[in-house]
């Protein structure tokens, strides 16, 4: 930048010397030392000029080499911005809460379920409880029938003592009742044992089950009301944060592509290159002229004043694009300066976003107690299931070992069955012994006939027994099938609560980063704008040789005669030179004086013939072979900035051929055109 | 299959844009001085080439010239990007050979617009 500002310098003192000369020289005698020093200082204005075209090149390289820098930094910002915002999005499936939601949502639910199967299980287990106290109960009126047996086998005895003809036959009747009466009683202390133990395996079992049932119920319940509340907050921080994300998102891809067009403002060096290059073409040419006006006799012809009048046309032109030159080049200051406006406020807006995705730098501890309370809860969520199911295996086990007792009671009852069939049989024979006693038997046959009603007795308390099995059997049954019916989450479904805190703290971490990365990005930012004061340094030097050039146009004009042609008329050449709309503009626009287009107009693409008759510079500096005066476009008295009548009006450019309207893709722009 | 383009000016600065911009939207990009750089350049990877008009040792209409009447490169999209908008110069490009004419300045938009539309 120092040696902008030095050659700029130079280039400016150049100027001066030339604005001198002609202030020193302004008498015709002394017109050929005015163009010989105008000339040298022409000449070294050139060379600063071509300085200043190309060795301002690295400093916009430079500038633009660090811009494109700060792109690609914030087009990254702005990927991982997005990037963040997926992880967490609550209303993307994929994202880590959405997961956690459903997650929650169906372990509760399956918790809730296997809740109702232990339920059910456990009213099962009751069932059974209940069967083995009827059976125990059932027992106690068996062992009724067995000691009214006994009785009957001992009051048989006694009768066969005291009556001694029917002794032989009916003490056989009385010792096998007795014997019957005690296998009854052993089967029924059998039942009993076993019964009891069944019962007690399924009393211990139900309190304990239905102490964790209920534990189970009270944790599930208040682990899903505060898993809903954690939630819900952490949902709002969440949402909160995904809004500030998104916010984010749009800001940063605001500030990339403000800083992609402040990045392409940087080809205008190459504009300016080569506008300074027409300019210094220009003062070579008005370097020639005067050349040429230096008379060996040091008179001052009217080809002289010509010459000199047509340098001064083409330092007046030159004046005129740097004076365009100044206004692009502040117009480009400008715009620059207010893009990095918005692109600091944009990054302002934008850290001030990031902050926000903090989630609860504004209110710390807050969210970190609701993540560890949602990861809490969703842990007992996940424990409340395991534990359900822990429990329904309980008492599908504990209702096996039941089974296994009380199936032995089918035995017990069937052997009740076989010796009730005895004392049947035994009681009938005793009747017919009985009754071939006559009267002496008729005490043994009522006896007999008891022992009939006992084996009845018996035989109805069978089935009874053998129905209560058969139910044990049946709810044992349920509950395995129940059993078997375990539910399991959907692959893919289940999630580490202890990772619910990580994936919280990671996206936090990002966030911070992501921050950090938005400050770096302001701190470039401003940084890069401090250095756009080359720019206004190149302003500033085109507005000072602008002026001293208008200077010297303004010391030159004197010394050219009143009938002089002003040398308002210059080669076609020179106007083929531009390459730019504006130079074309520019350049006719000093001609046409008072018609001079706006500078926002563009004008024709038309070659300038028609307008300009003017033969090479070559021919003008030909030696008195210039083209007559009569075939100029003449300039009033008011210099330049006038237009003789004849001058036509230029076309604009959209004025174009059917053929080159055809050839333009409108969709591309006006600028651009697919042949 | 990334595509690869020639960029072809005597301005450094153009030259970085035109490549930043390119390279952003994933294409490679080669870059050449002059006309006679640019054709030094082409070794039949390159798909598509951008060129200036004014340029030393070669210009651009010379460039297209020399590309065209070398017959692998017949139907490959030659652009001027130029700072130069006179209908002359336009039908003298055309007359060359060349796909299609861009006046500077450019927006990334426009130039990503037209390679898309040329390169497909």
């Amino acid at each position: 930048m120092k040696n902008l500002s030095l050659r700029l310098g130079a280039l400016q003192r150049g100027f001066e010397v030339v604005q001198m000369s002609l202030k020193q020289h302004h008498s015709k005698d002394s017109t050929n030392n005015i163009s010989a020093d105008i000339k040298s200082a022409l000449e070294d204005m050139i060379a600063l000029l071509d300085d200043l075209a190309h060795s301002t090149e690295d400093d916009f390289l430079t500038l633009g080499d660090e811009l494109q820098g700060i792109f690609i930094n914030a087009s990254s910002l702005g990927n991982r911005i997005s990037e963040n915002i997926r992880v967490f999005d609550v209303h993307d499936g994929e994202g880590i809460l959405a997961r956690i939601n459903l997650f929650t949502q169906n372990s509760h639910s399956q918790t809730t379920n296997a809740l109702a199967e232990v339920e059910k299980l456990r009213h099962s287990l009751y069932g059974v409880g209940s069967l083995l106290d009827k059976i125990l109960s059932n027992t106690d009126g068996l062992g009724r029938i067995s000691m009214y047996l006994r009785v009957l086998g001992v009051y048989i005895g006694i009768e066969c003592a005291r009556k001694s003809h029917s002794g032989s036959i009916f003490s056989v009747v009385a010792g096998d009742t007795v014997v019957l009466a005690g296998k009854i009683n052993e089967i029924i202390d059998n039942i009993v044992n076993h019964t009891t133990s069944a019962k007690r395996i399924q009393a211990a079992s139900y309190t304990n089950t239905t102490k964790k049932f209920d534990q189970l119920q009270v944790f599930t319940k208040e682990a899903a009301q505060a898993s809903s509340c954690a939630f819900q907050h952490v949902s709002e921080l969440v949402e909160r944060a995904v809004e500030s994300l998104k916010r984010a998102d749009s800001i940063s891809q605001e500030i990339t592509k403000e800083v992609g067009g402040v990045v392409m403002g940087i080809q205008f060096h190459d504009s300016l290159r080569q506008r300074i290059e027409h300019v210094i073409h220009a003062l070579t040419d008005a370097v020639a002229l005067l050349d040429r006006s230096q008379n060996e006799d040091k008179s001052v012809s009217d080809d002289d004043e010509n010459r000199l009048g047509y340098a001064l046309a083409i330092i007046e032109i030159q004046e005129s694009q740097l004076d365009l030159l100044f206004h692009d080049t502040e117009t480009l200051f400008e715009e620059q300066h207010r893009a990095f406006g918005r692109i600091s406020q944009g990054i302002s807006a934008l850290t001030e976003c990031l902050k926000d995705i903090g989630l609860g730098e504004q209110s710390p501890g807050k969210e970190g107690d609701s993540l560890l309370v949602l990861a809490d809860t969703t842990k007992i969520i996940m424990d409340a299931r395991s534990g359900s199911e822990l429990l329904a295996r309980e008492i599908k086990q504990t209702t096996e070992r039941v089974f296994k007792v009380t199936s032995q009671l089918t035995g017990f009852v069937e052997e009740t069955s076989i010796i009730s069939h005895q004392i049947h049989l035994n009681a009938l024979n005793s009747i017919i012994q009985a009754a071939q006693l006559d009267m002496d038997g008729k005490t043994l046959q009522v006896i007999s006939q008891d022992m009939v009603a006992v084996s009845r007795q018996v035989e109805t308390l069978v089935p009874t027994f053998m129905n209560m099995v058969g139910e044990i059997k049946e709810l044992v049954s349920v509950n395995c099938l129940a059993e078997g019916e375990k539910q399991s989450l959907p692959d893919g479904m289940d999630i580490d609560p202890d990772k619910i805190c990580q994936g919280f703290d990671d996206f936090k971490s990002n966030s911070e980063k992501l921050l950090e990365e938005g400050k770096a990005l302001g701190k470039a930012a401003a940084g890069e704008q401090e250095k756009l004061v080359f720019l206004s340094d190149i302003i500033e030097k085109i507005q000072d040789y602008k002026a001293k050039i208008h200077g010297v146009v303004e010391d030159i004009r004197p010394l050219i005669g009143d009938g002089s042609q002003n040398g308002q008329i210059f080669s076609e050449e020179l106007a083929q030179r531009y390459t730019m709309e504006q130079e074309r503009m520019v350049h006719s626009g000093v001609l046409t004086a008072d018609e001079q287009p706006s500078v926002s107009v563009p004008v024709a693409e038309t070659p300038l013939d028609d307008i300009f008759f003017t033969d090479d510079l070559e021919e003008l500096s030909g030696g008195g072979d210039a083209s007559p005066p009569g075939d100029l476009v003449n300039m009033d008295d008011h210099g330049p900035n006038t237009l003789d009548t004849q001058q036509q009006t230029l076309p604009s450019v959209g004025h174009v051929s059917e053929d080159d309207k055809n050839n333009n893709d409108d969709s591309l722009g006006d600028n651009i055109e697919l042949f | 299959m990334t595509k690869t383009i020639m960029t072809v000016d005597d301005s450094r600065s153009i030259r970085q844009m035109v490549s930043f911009t390119l390279q952003q939207a994933g294409y490679n990009v080669v870059e050449a001085e002059d006309g006679k750089d640019a054709f030094s350049k082409l070794n039949g990877q390159v798909n598509m080439v951008l060129t200036d008009l004014n340029m030393p040792n070669m210009d651009g209409i010379e460039l297209i010239r020399a590309i065209r009447s070398e017959p692998q490169y017949k139907f490959m999209p030659l652009i001027m990007l130029t700072t130069e908008s006179q209908v002359s110069k336009k039908q003298e490009g055309k007359a060359a050979g060349a796909t299609g004419w861009i006046i500077k300045p450019f927006s990334p938009e426009q130039l990503l617009a037209v390679v898309k539309k040329v390169l497909g």
